[in-house]
């Protein structure tokens, strides 16, 4: 279940980030936020969604501001200029609430699983994760990870 | 007939990416009402005209289906399609927003041919926008 979640997580992400932003991306090998270029960047944001049902947990997905920035400008067809921290925050979660939706539908073998409100949390409680996906695009790099919280027995398949 | 829309996001960017899909898509518009949630929109339809309404599904306060389902008490309301635009997109959550009386649902993410193809569905073909026509109807952000 944990690599059927994770295959469909990433996948889900290059269909958001395509269809929605327009941005390319591309996953990286590296699995360890210790050698990552993403936690070199002093800006960076994060943000978690819950979900529910035959198993539980959250995903998260952390970027830098810069690349936040460009992602609500292909996303809104609005200029930097004309963007506030809502419009940033705005579209960081809402790409989040599409990939971890995305994903979770794609898993034909589980029952209905409800999400919760996607949230920003503080990225220093999670730059130590070391089961990171790590992608970049050409506007800069983002990472995601995601944490069961009620597994179901069937989780470690 | 310009149309009078009503979309029903928590997300201010989804809201406004949505607005931008429907006049991209071509459809002459008057209005564009906004709700943050549930609650809100049943405020704005109590004191406005709306022809179609485009909902989210996960919102606080008041959920898209919960909007259905107080519509639908309402002889006024429950005529007024409502479409859920949604990450939800199990087949049983699917079934229940129909079983209850969605008119039709968009999956995000989205592309501005479905939300183009399901309104003209539920809308018939409604008036064009000179400019669109003009351009052959393709699609410009």
């Amino acid at each position: 279940m944990m690599t059927n979640l994770k295959i469909q997580v990433v996948n889900s992400i290059f269909e958001v980030m395509e269809t929605m932003f327009f941005l390319a991306a591309e996953e990286q090998q590296k699995s360890s936020s210790k050698d990552s270029a993403l936690f070199e960047f002093s800006d960076l944001k994060a943000c978690c969604i819950d979900f529910s049902g035959g198993f539980s947990g959250k995903i998260y997905l952390v970027a830098p501001l810069a690349l936040l920035r460009l992602m609500t400008e292909y996303f809104l067809g609005e200029k930097g200029d004309n963007l506030t921290d809502e419009h940033i925050d705005g579209t960081f979660t809402e790409a989040l609430n599409m990939i971890a939706g995305n994903a979770l539908r794609k898993l034909d073998d589980q029952p209905y699983m409800g999400l919760g409100l996607p949230k920003l949390v503080d990225p220093s409680q999670v730059m130590n994760i070391e089961d990171y996906a790590f992608f970049n695009t050409v506007d800069g790099p983002m990472a995601s990870f995601f944490e069961l919280t009620s597994p179901d027995e069937n989780h470690k398949k | 007939m310009a149309l009078c829309v009503l979309i029903v996001e928590d997300s201010m960017p989804m809201r406004g990416v949505i607005k931008k899909t429907i006049k991209a898509a071509g459809y002459r518009t008057s209005t564009f009402f906004e709700a943050e949630n549930g609650q809100k929109a049943l405020e704005v339809i109590e004191s406005n005209w709306v022809d179609i309404i485009l909902t989210d599904f996960n919102m606080p306060v008041l959920n898209g289906l919960e909007l259905i389902l107080e519509m639908k008490k309402d002889e006024l309301f429950k005529k007024i399609p409502i479409v859920m635009v949604t990450t939800e997109g199990s087949k049983e959550k699917i079934d229940e927003f129909m079983d209850k009386g969605a008119a039709g649902y968009i999956r995000k993410p989205f592309t501005p041919e479905q939300i183009r193809d399901l309104l003209s569905e539920i809308l018939g073909e409604a008036e064009y926008d000179d400019e669109l026509e003009d351009s052959g109807g393709e699609f410009d952000f």
